[in-house]
């Protein structure tokens, strides 16, 4: 427990120091100095904030931490595979919401979308928020333990998660082949169904 | 003018395109959850591209590498932001505006004129 | 290039203004909010365009961080706030 908190407010300094380095630009001895105190200033202040869990799944990952037992760690190098395809989905969500905007007569059938996934930790189901998000026609609208609340802009903006290609391209961050990610699938298309 | 300089154009051009849109969604859109669309993912594409741009017309100096952090930035904090406002919506019982709900609603009219 | 730049920035202006509509309109809170982000994340585009201007983009870059971390505080706030208050759905 308490090798995981030092461990984690020091990464915390060493990540703080190295953004002001990049931010001050000028190296000298005074200006280091001064990031050097400030820098230590906000992590003793943190420290008191770092006592508190703020999501179960936060202590449940970190319980699993201190057995030894971590549940899944990133593949660095599928990360060079993982954003240049991301900000492709990007571009081409884009043009979609350009299309839906500049089209007269707006051909947007909003549905919403209930699913449940296999992911091992909470920083999976970060990174699965936020490219949901970013991808064609989604929008993460709440998370709720393995349960994700999507909304979707279009017909064709749903096959994404339906064939679960999303997911799995997030689940293959942490695996190499990972199992079935999308489970429960749920539609809901008019107002009276929530 | 360099080459650099014509490829800054036309990423910034197309950003600020993107920018557009964004706007524009946010208008037309008939209800919140779609108007996030707009700015979840039009804004976040076209800051992205118009700060690329800029990184253009640095070249490879410390204004990049701060220019390079801001995208990594607006990459990351945007969609949460967005995921955040509508997480509160739905919490506070925003319905989603539906094409089955409108369709209805029209049938209905029409029987009673 | 510099007379580019010049326009980008007026046309961003425009750019910036329309959301205004929905911060003054929106049926809801949220809407309004929304609009309010769109302005922000705009406006950060052009204080950097604006830096390229007066030629002076390293200041301008650290003013746009300040912005861009205010910006998504300050949405985080709000939306906090606002699920205190809110009835939960199940």
């Amino acid at each position: 427990m308490k090798r995981i908190f030092i461990l984690n407010s020091v990464i915390q300094f060493i990540l703080l120091f190295g953004l002001w380095l990049l931010l001050s630009g000028h190296y000298d001895p005074t200006h280091i100095l001064m990031g050097l105190f400030s820098c230590l200033l906000v992590t003793l202040l943190n420290l008191r904030l770092r006592k508190y869990y703020y999501f179960k799944e936060e202590l449940k990952d970190t319980e699993a931490k201190i057995k030894g037992i971590a549940p899944g760690r990133i593949r660095i190098l599928r990360l060079f595979f993982y954003i240049p395809w991301l900000i492709w989905q990007i571009v081409i969500s884009s043009l979609q919401v350009a299309y839906a905007v500049l089209r007269p007569k707006m051909p947007i059938d909003p549905a919403l979308i209930r699913f449940k996934t296999k992911l091992p930790n909470l920083e999976s189901k970060v990174i699965l928020g936020n490219s949901i998000t970013l991808t064609p026609g989604t929008i993460t609208i709440r998370i709720e333990g393995d349960e994700f609340l999507v909304h979707a802009l279009m017909d064709v903006s749903q096959t994404g998660i339906l064939d679960g290609s999303l997911p799995t391209e997030v689940a293959k961050l942490y695996e190499r082949t990972p199992e079935q990610v999308v489970q429960q699938v749920e539609i809901i298309k008019s107002s009276a169904e929530i | 003018m360099e080459i650099q300089h014509l490829i800054a154009i036309f990423l910034i051009s197309s950003g600020a395109f993107f920018l557009l849109i964004g706007s524009i969604g946010l208008i037309r859109f008939p209800d919140f959850f779609s108007r996030t669309h707009a700015t979840g993912k039009a804004d976040t594409l076209g800051v992205m591209l118009v700060i690329a741009g800029l990184i253009f017309t640095q070249g490879i100096s410390v204004n990049s590498a701060k220019l390079l952090i801001i995208i990594v930035f607006v990459g990351i904090t945007n969609p949460t932001a967005t995921n955040a406002l509508a997480r509160a919506a739905f919490n506070f019982r925003e319905v989603p505006w539906f094409k089955k709900d409108k369709l209805e609603e029209n049938k209905k009219r029409k029987e009673s004129a | 290039m510099y007379k580019y730049y010049i326009y980008l920035s007026v046309i961003l202006t425009v750019i910036i203004f329309i959301p205004l509509y929905r911060v003054l309109v929106g049926p809801k809170i949220y809407d309004r909010i929304l609009g309010a982000g769109a302005i922000a994340t705009k406006t950060m585009v052009l204080i950097l365009v604006i830096g390229l201007v007066f030629n002076r983009l390293d200041m301008f870059i650290d003013i746009t961080i300040a912005y861009a971390i205010l910006n998504f505080i300050g949405i985080i706030a709000i939306t906090k706030y606002l699920d205190t208050r809110g009835v939960k759905r199940k």
